[in-house]
């Protein structure tokens, strides 16, 4: 078993984390996102527009200006809706983008239709970007809203937890897609159990 | 440890064929069937031997007939068309239905009829938690009130590892082999991951297969292995609909690792993560 020191936190990046604070994406980038938010309702993050155009994936605000000050825990308030690119088209930018006021406004974005029904979401925006984005219309059933609203997005552990240490008998693991990561695990915990067991 | 006789109690080794058990031994029995590795733990595996027995033969029963790799089987011969569905046996027929119940569910995103290059029926994705769910009920059924089931990395618990303790399960860190992205707790839950740790793709979106590259990972849980192996199957292939689409199906929650690091939880996730 491996084990992440402290200093060794976080995941190899692919690029240098963004220092711009959570929830907030720079005016010039509305346009962009609005016709990505307006594609499908998910529940990723705000990207850059970028970001968005060249539809990298590689990292994220979120993330935290250094890997020092990540909370592995914290949970972030914006579980919203958002971005991707993939059933619409740039070709017809949401003309409110053109010219943000100063005071929030709340923007709909056109309704789209999904595999899974009918998305439409809002943002909020104030003085400096995105405040908020809110499902207005959504494909699944009544309780989806109320509950999407309180998921929770916390970053992913970087230290992961050992599995021995923390006293975990059984390994949940998508195994037949790769090499068996799951199972390797869960036989190694079985020898080490039954090792611990030997000398009793 | 010494038995109430005072007699000293053998140790139970965790894989291969220990000594019989003595009262209050774990005992933990490994198989593979069905392409992947089937465990089986009892907290008392005392006198559960012809269970054991039972529950790995009910998994090469389900093998024989559900195989694709084998083209005699029952499941093979009706997804050439050889066999009708209603013709079928039933176990055949509640697979299908409930493969069907999700594909509606899922808006096709969970689909037995055209996800393979040959387009042969494949229930594959559902079989293997519905198996599991049988091979619990045969545990219930027979007086085993503590134990869990691990059908390669698809896993039912019921009961406790240890009196007063629920069952704890890592949920495998997509990015770590040795190591855990969460922990999950229960006494009565099935937990089933779907994932691409290798970007290896194994499922074909139907839809947006180029947006499978966004998640790494996701969990299920819920009352039925069958349900939540499927589902696990249907919102991976859902990229950042996962979470949302999971949370709308009642009794059942998720845990959805995306490659950008997040990992996002059902609201009524948080109640079986071990924080």
């Amino acid at each position: 078993m491996s084990n992440a020191s402290p200093s060794d936190r976080r995941l190899p990046r692919q690029r240098q984390p963004d220092p711009r604070p959570p929830g907030r994406v720079p005016r010039r980038g509305l346009a962009a996102l609005l016709i990505t938010l307006s594609g499908a309702a998910l529940l990723l993050s705000f990207r850059t527009p970028s970001e968005l155009l060249a539809g990298a994936s590689a990292d994220s605000f979120m993330s935290g200006p250094t890997s020092a000050d990540i909370d592995p825990a914290r949970s972030v308030s914006t579980a919203a809706p958002a971005a991707t690119a993939a059933s619409s088209g740039p070709t017809e930018p949401p003309t409110a983008a053109a010219e943000p006021p100063p005071a929030p406004q709340v923007i709909a974005g056109k309704a789209v239709r999904t595999p899974f029904g009918l998305v439409q979401v809002s943002l909020t925006i104030d003085g400096s970007g995105i405040a908020d984005v809110k499902a207005m219309q959504l494909p699944f059933d009544r309780s989806y809203s109320a509950r999407i609203s309180r998921v929770v997005e916390p970053i992913l552990r970087d230290e992961a937890l050992q599995a021995q240490s923390a006293d975990i008998g059984l390994i949940s693991g998508a195994t037949y897609t790769s090499t068996g990561y799951a199972m390797s695990l869960q036989s190694a915990i079985d020898q080490a159990q039954s090792s611990l067991k030997a000398p009793a | 440890m010494m038995s109430e006789f005072g007699i000293p109690t053998r140790a139970t080794g965790a894989v291969g064929a220990p000594p019989d058990p003595m009262p209050g031994d774990r005992v933990v029995r490994v198989e593979h069937i069905m392409g992947t590795a089937i465990r089986i733990e009892l907290a008392d595996g005392y006198g559960r031997e012809e269970l054991i027995s039972d529950v790995f033969a009910w998994f090469r029963e389900v093998d024989a007939r559900f195989s694709l790799f084998r083209p005699d089987s029952e499941m093979s011969r009706v997804a050439r068309g050889e066999l009708r569905e209603s013709d079928a046996h039933p176990d055949i027929r509640e697979v299908i239905d409930d493969c069907e119940a999700v594909w509606v569910k899922s808006g096709g995103a969970f689909d037995i009829r055209n996800h393979r290059p040959d387009g042969l029926l494949d229930p594959t994705g559902l079989v293997k938690g519905w198996s599991v769910d049988r091979a619990g009920s045969m545990m219930l059924a027979s007086g085993a009130a503590d134990w869990s089931l691990n059908a390669g990395g698809d896993i039912l618990v019921r009961g406790s590892p240890r009196t007063g303790d629920a069952w704890r399960i890592g949920i495998q860190h997509p990015r770590q082999r040795d190591a855990v992205a969460a922990v999950v707790i229960g006494t009565d839950l099935a937990v089933a991951t779907s994932g691409n740790y290798e970007r290896g793709e194994h499922i074909v979106d139907p839809y947006r297969a180029a947006l499978s590259d966004d998640l790494l990972s996701v969990t299920v849980v819920g009352p039925r292995l069958a349900l939540a192996d499927a589902y696990a199957t249907a919102a991976f292939s859902m990229a950042g609909q996962a979470a949302a689409w999971i949370a709308s199906q009642p009794d059942y929650e998720g845990i959805v690792i995306t490659a950008s690091d997040r990992v996002i939880l059902t609201e009524g996730m948080e109640a079986y993560l071990d924080r």
